[in-house]
């Protein structure tokens, strides 16, 4: 007998048991839904994608560009104070990191363990359902690479990595799986936590989980919208053959580990290029892993790591790449999303490139050829003195650098100022939009062998402290004008900011924290216009959406996610559920 | 046997007395994590077990000195007049292996065996015993004339066990010399990749730990002509090997360590190091 078929006798016992039970005979409902089939469903085209429907969330950013702005207005500045919850549905308890896709009113979500649910998006009425049977072992050791940050959607397919390092093509009517394709090997620990981009019928993935003794770093992977199959691969670590290679200072590629690429990236048609970011290197000090100090010979800025990464997203062509971070030694990435705007740069027009590593400090280049355009601080930071003016190459403060056998004083430190939560841009008040946390940390580092086959990642202590003269205020959220790279606005809080950002064009922007508030500001003065608490820390990415005519705003809470329970080691005043992991939805009430 | 040895174990029996009345009531203290402890998935399912005459240990199952922990999980246990239950866990690892450790110590094992004894490297939900055993890290060659470190010109190639304490010693030593005087130095992912590239030329010798030389000179034929050369001009290299446990076990934590000084002293732990032929020594 198949495991599946011993699963369903054992339901079939258990709901025997409960109906027979007293007290349970009006109380098993539904469990397999009546309609298990999203009716008349509409496949998503590339023109979609290039230009979704204000209504629709189609992708993991709701458009190419990565700006994570929505156009809707139907909830804005005037009404939001009478927000009030339309639906909520309880997910799958665990690292809750996720983004939920919107298409004709069906909301398809990603639960921790790699549960798929397709819900009706103004009930919350589950439509079907599809569970990922993974190995025990993976499910035994948890961790919050069961959850993922985003699904995809392309015609009529639903596109998911899974927790056991495939590809897999759902049906998005039905949930059945269409195809199914082993990238990694789970076992040697690749993984992903980031999901899919579709680009005109390719299928773009990152990897990650590149530290556990795996040599040659990650990838970055091309795929058959229609079968899976691989179709080009670009590694984040330069092989040998790459004029790259050597950027290592002679480590050989067997020990040359990380540069994940562990966050989805950015599409600009008009250049037919995709935009990826990665990782440090593995281990994080560079000492300990070969690149400091310096051999004669030899570059140790350690490529493709903390790097933007330029591809073709039809032949996987490497056009060119800006690395941020030289050597890091400090786990600071720069892999999260890359924002696509023109902005105007000494009288001219340029088309930029946006992103913020875990440093805080906000950097554009130019997305045609990868030159640097400029930066701009947020919060205290003690690692980079300055910038080279023309390349933006950044002079270190050797006091920062970690060295064994001492402890420095870092600021920030992992998690970083800014951790996956992604920032926004929002082209109504040209404004950027960031969730971003005050600290420093002692870092120290310590040897990977406590236990003798200890093979993770890492790997130092960070001691997190506040940032020197703190007011004891944590969690901050700037808006930014790229334009002229001046504070609009910063809302300061005691909690860490611990999810991704949403402006609208309703004037809100809409946020939270490790203290279950979710939130929304004034767009241009960031005023609290609105605030419910949750059951949990808001620990997702909020969407908004259309349904039936109604807009409504998503977010998911939960507790799990590492980046939140580091950033929680800083206000241990606030304490946080164990378990419940909910999409929360709100709405206007009915007039 | 002596008559220091019948006295160690009468006093031996009299605490293990008290341990197990100690053990069994430990065992039903209320388990509750702290705020610092690592996330795990509906923890509320892990409560005390109830067996409180057994003492369930843990070894890994890709440890080298895996027959050694099992042996002296069995000991340990009979120290403390508990029924020996063990554990091997280990097999197809990977993720985030500290949340492992404390799953593992929730789930299923009092005590998990094998874990060095390094300063600042534990979390504070987790400490360790006193060692049982002293081993070493090791240079491992295939030239039959050095004897030491020393003896390797500085233009060959040496390599390390990534991020190993040793490792990161030699690391330092090397930083302390002029740039012409260091070897080239390279970290590699694993003992046996290390060896392996040993005997592949690519390294001129690595400094490995010596259990893991021990166990994989049994498993891979090829690594039968490597030898061992002294670390000289580093100094020492060496480690005591104990136990984790969950830093709330304060009460089992304290029976364990007088165990081990108990096993140590009447030469039990001598005696299964010497039966094994394992290099290390007890930890005096």
């Amino acid at each position: 007998m198949s495991r599946r078929s011993l699963k369903s006798l054992m339901l079939a016992a258990t709901l025997l048991t409960g109906l027979s039970a007293p007290g349970f005979s009006q109380a098993i409902v539904n469990l397999t839904p009546k309609n298990a089939t999203v009716q008349n469903f509409k496949p998503v085209t590339d023109a979609m994608l290039l230009k979704p429907d204000p209504a629709d969330w189609l992708l993991w950013r709701r458009t190419y560009d990565g700006w994570g702005y929505s156009p809707l207005d139907q909830i804005n500045k005037d009404n939001v104070k009478n927000l009030r919850v339309a639906w909520t549905w309880s997910l799958t308890p665990g690292a809750t990191e996720t983004t939920p896709i919107v298409h004709d009113g069906v909301l398809y979500v990603f639960n921790y363990a790699d549960k798929v649910q397709a819900l009706n998006a103004a009930t919350g009425d589950l439509i079907w359902q599809y569970t990922r049977a993974l190995p025990q072992k993976l499910l035994t050791e948890g961790g919050q690479f069961l959850g993922k940050r985003n699904m995809a959607i392309y015609q009529d397919k639903l596109f998911v990595a899974t927790s056991d390092a495939h590809i897999i093509a759902l049906d998005a009517a039905t949930g059945k799986v269409v195809w199914d394709h082993a990238t990694g090997d789970w076992t040697q620990g690749w993984r992903y936590s980031g999901g899919p981009l579709i680009v005109h019928g390719k299928l773009i993935q990152g990897m990650t989980g590149c530290g556990n003794a795996e040599p040659g770093g990650c990838f970055i992977s091309g795929h058959d919208v229609n079968t899976g199959e691989e179709l080009w691969r670009v590694w984040t670590i330069a092989h040998p053959g790459d004029p790259n290679e050597s950027t290592w200072n002679g480590v050989p590629l067997e020990s040359r580990f990380g540069a994940s690429a562990w966050m989805p990236g950015s599409y600009d048609p008009e250049l037919n290029t995709v935009y990826y970011g990665t990782g440090q290197p593995y281990p994080w000090i560079a000492e300990m892993r070969g690149t400091l100090p310096k051999k004669d010979g030899f570059e140790n800025n350690a490529l493709y790591s903390d790097s933007t990464l330029a591809i073709d997203p039809d032949t996987g062509k490497l056009k060119w790449y800006h690395q941020y971070l030289q050597n890091d030694t400090w786990d600071l990435d720069y892999v999260y999303e890359r924002i696509l705007v023109d902005l105007p740069i000494n009288g001219e027009t340029r088309k930029a490139l946006i992103t913020t590593g875990k440093l805080g400090i906000i950097e554009a280049i130019d997305r045609v050829n990868g030159q640097w355009l400029w930066a701009k601080e947020t919060v205290p930071q003690n690692v980079v003195q300055s910038f080279d003016p023309k390349t933006g190459e950044k002079v270190i403060s050797v006091s920062a650098i970690p060295h064994i056998g001492q402890t420095t004083v870092n600021c920030p430190a992992d998690p970083g100022s800014r951790g996956w939560p992604a920032t926004a841009y929002s082209p109504k008040t040209q404004l950027l939009y960031m969730p971003l946390n005050e600290f420093c940390s002692k870092t120290t580092p310590v040897p990977l062998d406590p236990g003798q086959a200890y093979t993770g990642g890492g790997r130092a202590i960070f001691d997190r402290t506040p940032v020197p003269n703190s007011d004891g205020n944590i969690g901050r959220v700037d808006a930014v004008r790229l334009s002229d790279r001046t504070q609009a606005w910063s809302h300061r809080q005691r909690a860490p900011e611990t999810s991704a950002m949403l402006p609208t064009g309703g004037g809100v922007v809409f946020t939270g924290t490790l203290d279950r508030y979710f939130r929304a500001f004034d767009d241009t003065t960031g005023q609290v216009l609105w605030e419910a608490r949750t059951n949990n820390s808001i620990n997702g990415f909020p969407i908004t959406f259309m349904a039936n005519g109604k807009q409504y705003v998503a977010v998911a809470t939960g507790n799990g996610s590492s980046e939140m329970r580091s950033l929680g080691t800083l206000t241990p005043e606030i304490g946080t559920p164990d378990g419940g992991s909910v999409l929360w939805v709100f709405a206007l009430p009915d007039k | 046997m002596s008559a220091a040895v019948d006295d160690a174990q009468q006093a031996r029996f009299a605490w293990a007395c008290f341990a197990l009345a100690g053990f069994i009531f430990a065992c039903c203290l209320p388990a509750r994590a702290s705020d610092d402890t690592p996330f795990v998935q509906n923890e509320w399912r892990f409560g005390t077990r109830q067996d409180g005459s057994t003492l369930h240990y843990c070894v890994d199952e890709r440890d080298p000195d895996l027959p050694v922990a099992r042996k002296i999980g069995v000991a340990l246990a009979g120290a403390l007049l508990l029924e020996p239950k063990e554990h091997v866990v280990g097999e197809d690892w990977s993720g985030e292996e500290i949340e492992q450790i404390y799953q593992v110590l929730l789930e299923t094992c009092d005590v998990f065996l094998g874990f060095k004894l390094i300063p600042d490297a534990y979390p504070d939900w987790l400490t360790i015993t006193r060692g049982y055993y002293r081993s070493s890290y090791v240079f491992v060659t295939a030239q039959k004339g050095w004897q030491s470190l020393a003896d390797v010109p500085r233009a060959q190639v040496i390599g390390g066990t990534i991020g190993t304490s040793a490792d990161m010693r030699l690391i330092q030593y090397l930083e302390a010399l002029k740039p012409t005087e260091r070897w080239t130095h390279y970290p590699i992912a694993s003992d046996e990749a290390a060896l392996h590239d040993v005997v592949d030329g690519k390294l001129a010798a690595a400094l490995v730990w010596a259990p893991s030389f021990w166990a994989l000179q049994k498993r891979e034929p090829a690594f039968a002509k490597l030898r061992t050369i002294g670390l000289r001009p580093l100094p020492d290299a060496q480690a005591d090997v104990g136990a984790v446990m969950l830093t709330r076990e304060t009460f089992l934590r304290a029976n364990l360590d007088q165990a081990i000084a108990a096993l140590t002293k009447d030469g039990s732990i001598a005696h299964i190091l010497k039966e094994l032929a394992f290099p290390a020594t007890p930890v005096p």
